[in-house]
């Protein structure tokens, strides 16, 4: 899952996040291609900082799901003591 | 008429010709972008192959958990618990061994052990078992039996003028055992080495078994001819060198033998089929493991694939654009991108099953598995077959949903499909396999991927205009990312889910590990634990306790617990708890506490436990060299049995017998064990002779009458060891369990023993006598603790009256759900043999 999320970022960030038409729009309002750059960069860096954000959200509710998917998958069957939920 | 159909055909054909030529164009120009240029669906292929061939890593791994899984559960099994038994009762001759070892061989067993056993047999005097094990030397493995100095062919041949054989449990103090037409004689002694030849191991302290290499010997001895017996051919195979998927097979045969035996032949098969039904639910649920970690990275690259299809879809928008302006209808702009989405997915699918198999081979390298039955059981399977065509089929629905459909649509049903999928899983899961509960994860992120999906244009709305003091560049992107949300939307759906993901899968390994962990610490407490042997001796009949520290080594501790139980009575009705004597010092040593397991931290729990003064009153110690212990003892109404416990040096207690009291006085001896002392008389015991005890036994359980009660008077005398005298008065002393003092005169006791089949104790008196024992216990049986916290304990059949100095939820080597437990100092423990 950690691999997927790095490739996944990278891609979406990367490729996803250029629009061409706007970049055109910004040549012809004068930027030049380092303030283009910067301004790519604060787009990766703002999608992808929401997206973190909601991510870690997520998986704080999804924590809550942890004990219910161990004991599901019968690694343990009848846990002694009960599990507790270990937030990583 | 034939011509009238001809020309009917022809006219069919005709109009049908012009709208399959309308459905080749698209077909052609999918071709022609494919050659043109091949890489604009690299992302899509990419995204697609890895998610095939992590699947099929997924399907590969969970064969090799399966495998690994059912083999963990038959490494556990012991010899007996895997034998293969091929049983006769009765006399059997050659017809029947042929018949027997023929059975074993046709389904591939290896070495068989044959055995008969007798049933108990008086000879000389002493109740015996007779049994012959062949062969019987240690060559033989497993089911090979015997370890002992003299094996098979050096015992020699049994005859009924000369019988030898090993002496491999209790004693017989005789070389030579005889009866009318046998000698049997003792050549040696020997150990089973498994329980699989006979069916048990006997103990040192139980019924004599005498074992014999020669079994048609034993069989054919003819003084014995009347006494019953079994014969067995035991074959004991390895089963940890099948695998998973071989079981069902290998306990079909086992289950076909069985069935073809024929109950008039006499011959009967026992195999260890509920073991190997184990193994193979085991190996059926392990790969379920899998489907937390599995279902997320699914989840995760098919939002990749989402998104990397989304990429092209402009591209599409405009091809498709071109063919409208040159005339083309719908169908054919359906036609043209399920097309290329068709193309797409089947080159991706069948990269990624290359790649799957490539995987699944290196996994089953890596496990030291065959890699071709490993595929032949996973992936090159005709269900393997039939997911991967699943696999397309569903992959062109995705990519053509995602070229074709409008994107907030395709978000809408994709989170409503998975919100309710959730629901069922959430509201199910525990009911069923808990395959929905463990699927419930990647479903909740696929719903929250929509959701965020959803909601993502409007936070980057948002942030545009809490942005507009902002700098400039922060603003261009920010309105940027806003005036075109749909694909900066789909990224932050994307790296919320993988995060959320992440971060579950992290928890998910967090809490099994801790999991495992506080298993293991519950089960053990420290590294190790030792326990009884299969003969009972105890540890510290085993070992001293300075060979157990040097054992541990180093640094180690080493905790000396005592296990017994107790009974309370709470609520009007008697409880029977189990008892641990920890010493106090040890029990923050303990591993696996949690910060709710006590009602304070575990340094505080073993202050309140530790002893306020001394903790045992000794007793006499037997002087150096006194090699027997002799007491002068009467019983005027009967016959009762004492016996001296003497404390050795390193804490074990040995049970010495004096013989009986009877109505004549006189003195009883007792031998002083050579090894382990000094010792210290740490109790005398008055118990029933065991006649009379099973004959009160039997005549309470059958009789509906209450239980009889008597009394008997025993007097004791001076005791005394090496000339010496060990008690000069016994004022000091106090009777517990079935005796009480009925007075004292200058140097003798007399005694009240009631005949309630509990033993009488005479002891120094202890520190626990006067003041209570501090206990931890659990809240229920705290909770119906008197006044002061005391609880009112008999342990081992004396009274202890407890205070409970705190509470715990939980306690190693304690079973979860069991009435409560009281961990104290093992020191006053009752019997002192911690």
């Amino acid at each position: 899952v950690d691999r997927d999320s790095v490739l996944g970022l990278l891609t979406a960030l990367l490729g996803a996040m250029r629009d061409v038409r706007a970049e055109r729009d910004l040549i012809v309002l004068g930027l030049s291609p380092r303030q283009l750059q910067r301004e790519l960069r604060a787009r990766v860096l703002a999608a992808g900082t929401l997206g973190t954000a909601i991510g870690l959200l997520l998986a704080a509710l999804l924590t809550r799901l942890v004990v219910g998917a161990v004991q599901a998958a019968g690694a343990v069957a009848v846990p002694d003591p009960p599990l507790v939920a270990i937030a990583p | 008429v034939d011509g009238r159909r001809r020309a009917a055909t022809i006219t069919a054909g005709a109009q049908r010709r012009p709208e399959l030529r309308a459905l080749a164009a698209p077909l052609q120009l999918v071709a022609a972008r494919a050659r043109c240029r091949p890489t604009r669906w690299l992302w899509p292929v990419l995204g697609l192959t890895l998610a095939v061939a992590f699947a099929c890593g997924v399907a590969a791994e969970s064969t090799i958990a399966g495998d690994r899984a059912a083999r963990a559960t038959l490494a556990a099994l012991d010899p007996l618990q895997r034998a293969v038994t091929v049983t006769y009762q009765g006399p059997a001759g050659a017809a029947v061994d042929r018949r027997a070892r023929a059975l074993l061989a046709r389904l591939g067993l290896p070495a068989v052990t044959r055995t008969v056993l007798l049933n108990p047999v008086r000879l000389s005097g002493r109740v015996v078992r007779l049994a012959g094990v062949e062969p019987a030397g240690t060559a033989v493995e497993p089911a090979g039996a015997v370890v002992g100095p003299v094996v098979g062919r050096s015992v020699g041949r049994c005859r009924p003028r000369a019988c030898p054989v090993l002496l491999v449990g209790g004693t017989v103090g005789q070389r030579a055992l005889r009866a009318p037409g046998v000698r049997i004689t003792i050549a040696g002694d020997g150990r089973l080495r498994s329980a699989a030849p006979l069916g048990f191991v006997p103990t040192a302290h139980g019924q004599p078994l005498l074992v014999s290499g020669d079994v048609t010997g034993v069989a054919a001895l003819p003084a014995l001819s009347s006494v019953y017996r079994t014969d067995s051919w035991v074959s004991v195979p390895r089963l940890t060198g099948l695998h998973s998927w071989e079981l069902a097979g290998f306990e079909r045969r086992l289950t076909r033998a069985q069935a073809g035996l024929a109950p008039a032949g006499g011959l009967s098969l026992s195999a260890p089929t509920d073991a190997l039904r184990s193994a193979r639910d085991r190996a059926g649920a392990a790969p379920r493991r899998l489907l937390p970690a599995g279902g997320g990275a699914l989840a995760v690259l098919a939002m990749f694939l989402i998104l990397a299809a989304y990429g092209l879809r402009r591209d599409q928008q405009v091809e498709r654009e071109r063919l409208r302006a040159a005339g083309a209808r719908a169908g054919q702009l359906v036609a043209f991108s399920l097309a290329e989405a068709a193309w797409v997915a089947a080159v991706a699918v069948a990269a990624g099953a290359a790649l799957g198999i490539g995987v699944a081979a290196l996994l089953a390298a890596q496990a030291d598995l065959p890699a071709a039955a490993v595929l032949s059981h996973s992936l090159l399977t005709a269900s393997g077959a039939a997911a991967l065509a699943g696999g397309w089929v569903i992959a062109v629905a995705v990519i053509g949903a995602v070229l074709l459909a409008s994107g907030a649509r395709l978000a809408d049903g994709l989170a409503v499909a998975a919100a309710a999928a959730l629901a069922l899983a959430l509201t199910v899961g525990g009911g069923n396999d808990g395959t929905l509960a463990l699927l419930a994860p990647p479903l909740a992120c696929l719903a929250a991927a929509g959701l965020v999906y959803r909601a993502a244009g409007v936070l980057l709305r948002g942030g545009e205009r809490w942005s507009r003091g902002g700098p400039p560049v922060i603003r261009l992107a920010l309105v940027g990312l806003a005036r075109s949300p749909v694909a900066p939307a789909l990224a932050v759906a994307f790296v919320a889910v993988s995060t959320g993901l992440a971060g579950f899968a992290l928890g998910y390994r967090a809490t099994l590990q801790r999991g495992a962990v506080d298993e293991a610490t519950q089960a053990v407490g420290l590294d190790a634990r030792v326990g009884e042997s299969a003969d009972f001796a105890r540890p510290l009949e085993m070992a001293t306790a300075s060979r157990w520290r040097a054992l541990a080594g180093p640094g180690s501790r080493v905790l000396a617990v005592r296990r017994t139980d107790a009974s309370l009575p709470l609520n009007g009705d008697t409880t029977t708890l189990p008892v641990l004597g920890v010493p106090a010092v040890g029990l923050t040593a303990i591993r696996g506490w949690r910060a709710g397991d006590g009602s304070a931290p575990p340094a505080t729990l073993a202050q309140r436990l530790a002893p306020r003064g001394p903790v045992r009153t000794p007793g006499p110690t037997v002087p150096d060299g006194a090699r027997r212990l002799t007491l002068r003892v009467q019983a005027p109404q009967g016959e009762v049995q004492l016996s001296a416990d003497l404390r050795g040096a390193q804490g074990a207690i040995t049970q010495v017998a004096l013989g009986s009291a009877s109505p004549r006085p006189h003195l009883a001896r007792a031998r002083v064990p050579g090894r382990g002392g000094p010792y210290e008389l740490e109790a005398l015991e008055i118990a029933l002779p065991t006649g009379v005890q099973a004959l009160n036994g039997h005549q309470n359980a059958e009789n509906p009458a209450a239980a009889t009660q008597s009394t008997t008077t025993v007097r004791l005398g001076a005791v005394s060891a090496g000339g010496r005298s060990l008690v000069g008065s016994w004022r000091g002393w106090r009777a517990v369990g079935a005796a009480e003092v009925a007075g004292t005169a200058r140097a003798g006791i007399t005694l009240r023993f009631a005949n309630s089949g509990q033993p009488g104790v005479l002891r120094p008196r202890q520190p626990s006598d006067a003041r209570p024992v501090p206990v931890l216990t659990d809240p229920a049986t705290a909770a119906g603790a008197g006044p002061g916290g005391e609880l009112p304990l008999t342990v081992d059949g004396e009274p202890v009256t407890a205070r409970v100095v705190g509470t715990l939820r939980r306690f190693p080597t304690i079973a979860a759900g069991g009435p409560g437990f009281g961990p104290r100092t093992a020191d006053r423990a009752p019997g002192g043999d911690a």
